[in-house]
């Protein structure tokens, strides 16, 4: 009944922009694993969820995630889609906001709206795609480049110590947290649906494989296949982790939930009653 | 989602537009469903076929690795109609749009004329 030459999977017919598909990703990038992820959360959240969303991106390989949708979706500059989607959510409360950034556009260029965004606790959900380098660029070191791996931009090893997006958010005041790799389908799934739900800063960081880059690069995996193993090999659930000592947590992708907490105020809202109390007031 | 217990499926339809080849559908697999076709498609893609459709125990698995939106497992006739209704749905009244705005890019900018 249908004919192989042209069709697109069901998620696809139901959701996305299938006149400009194949996307423009690599064989085997994660990214497209990543907008399953979301797409498949939606469909479990219902059409009405899915009505009030829109998407902001910043630049990068997976900046073009959302762009894929048809929902309307801001491609905002480098470094700043937090910044726009504060303001979105500011003017218009009852959206759903989801964010998606790489992991050079949120914690490097743009490192800080994210620990503001979080300190505020703006009611929006990010979704952060970390690939451990800039890939859309050709392979530059960023903030998540494991310490000895070789880039374009590191040719003797990268002597810098990364980022741990889970800690630096949640001293920052963020207050939903998650990482998981894209080996991890079903428990990221479940993490941006709790995320949507979640009113206040959510953040979900997903490693996911750039085979391209990364693999080349930094694993000396140019085999999407063999970067999922490797998923699967390094990660190591929070719970285990707690357990380990740092000598032994080296070079492992820790995943998990890593905090729900529902005691700090919103900013949209609290932005809101401050509109009120000054309008009753008069000004004044 | 569609699920259903059991073994072997209808059809596995694997997209000549969208597949690009990664084969993670291949690693995803726990059943050894697919084999690599030895010719090449239009797209210049050496497809995953699946070949054992008997084995297929309707996990999804390699519908969920794939990045590229190329695999649908289609367990019955009664998820093959479902597939339909999406099309019909959501699919064939998002095209008109697409129609009317390149008519608008081709006709040119308004705001540039002058
Ligand atoms: C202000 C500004 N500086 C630099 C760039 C160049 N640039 C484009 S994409 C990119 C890196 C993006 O990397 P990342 O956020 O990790 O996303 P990925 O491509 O890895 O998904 C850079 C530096 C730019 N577009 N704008
Ligand atoms: S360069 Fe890497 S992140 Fe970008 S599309 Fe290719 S595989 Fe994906
Ligand atoms: S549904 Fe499961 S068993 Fe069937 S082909 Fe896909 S991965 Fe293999």
């Amino acid at each position: 009944m249908f004919s192989e030459r042209d069709f697109e999977h069901y998620l696809a017919k139901k959701y996305m922009r299938t006149e400009i598909m194949p996307h423009a990703f690599c064989p085997g990038c994660g990214l497209g694993i990543i907008e399953r992820m979301i797409l498949m959360a939606f469909e479990e959240l219902g059409e009405e969820e899915w009505k009030r969303t829109a998407f902001v991106s910043g630049i990068g390989c997976s900046g073009w995630v959302p762009l894929y949708f048809r929902r309307d979706a801001a491609h905002t500059l480098h470094g700043r889609a937090l910044a726009f989607a504060t303001a979105l959510k500011l003017s218009k409360p009852d959206l759903n906001v989801i964010v998606v950034m790489g992991d050079g556009d949120s914690m490097g260029i743009g490192g800080n709206h994210l620990i503001h965004a979080a300190r505020r606790n703006v009611d929006l959900t990010a979704i952060i795609a970390t690939n451990m380098l800039y890939s859309l660029t050709g392979g530059q070191m960023s903030p998540t480049t494991p310490q000895g791996a070789r880039t374009n931009t590191t040719p003797y090893g990268n002597i810098e110590p990364n980022f741990d997006l889970m800690k630096l958010l949640e001293a920052a005041g963020a207050t939903y947290l998650a990482r998981w790799t894209t080996y991890h389908f079903v428990q990221a799934k479940n993490s941006i649906k709790k995320a949507i739900k979640h009113k206040g800063f959510a953040a979900i960081e997903i490693v996911f494989q750039c085979p391209t880059y990364a693999g080349r690069y930094i694993l000396g995996k140019p085999d999407p296949r063999d970067m999922m193993d490797w998923f699967k090999e390094v990660s190591v659930p929070l719970g285990k982790a707690k357990t380990m000592s740092p000598e032994e947590l080296q070079g492992k992708i820790v995943v998990g939930e890593f905090l729900h907490r529902t005691d700090r105020p919103e900013y949209t809202e609290q932005v809101y009653k401050i509109i009120e109390k000054a309008q009753k007031k008069g000004g004044r | 989602m569609y699920m259903k217990p059991g073994v072997g499926v209808k059809d596995i339809i694997v997209s000549d537009k969208l597949c690009k080849g990664c084969y993670l559908c291949i690693w995803a697999c726990p059943w050894d469903v697919f084999e690599i076709s030895k010719e090449r498609n239009w797209r210049g893609v050496k497809k995953p076929v699946a070949v054992r459709l008997d084995q297929c125990r309707r996990c999804r698995l390699c519908e969920f690795y794939c990045p590229d939106f190329a695999i649908q497992v289609i367990i019955d006739e009664e998820e093959e109609k479902m597939l339909k209704e999406v099309e019909e749905k959501y699919e064939k009244p998002w095209l008109p749009r697409v129609e009317e705005r390149d008519r608008i890019v081709k006709e040119g900018v308004w705001w540039l004329e002058d």
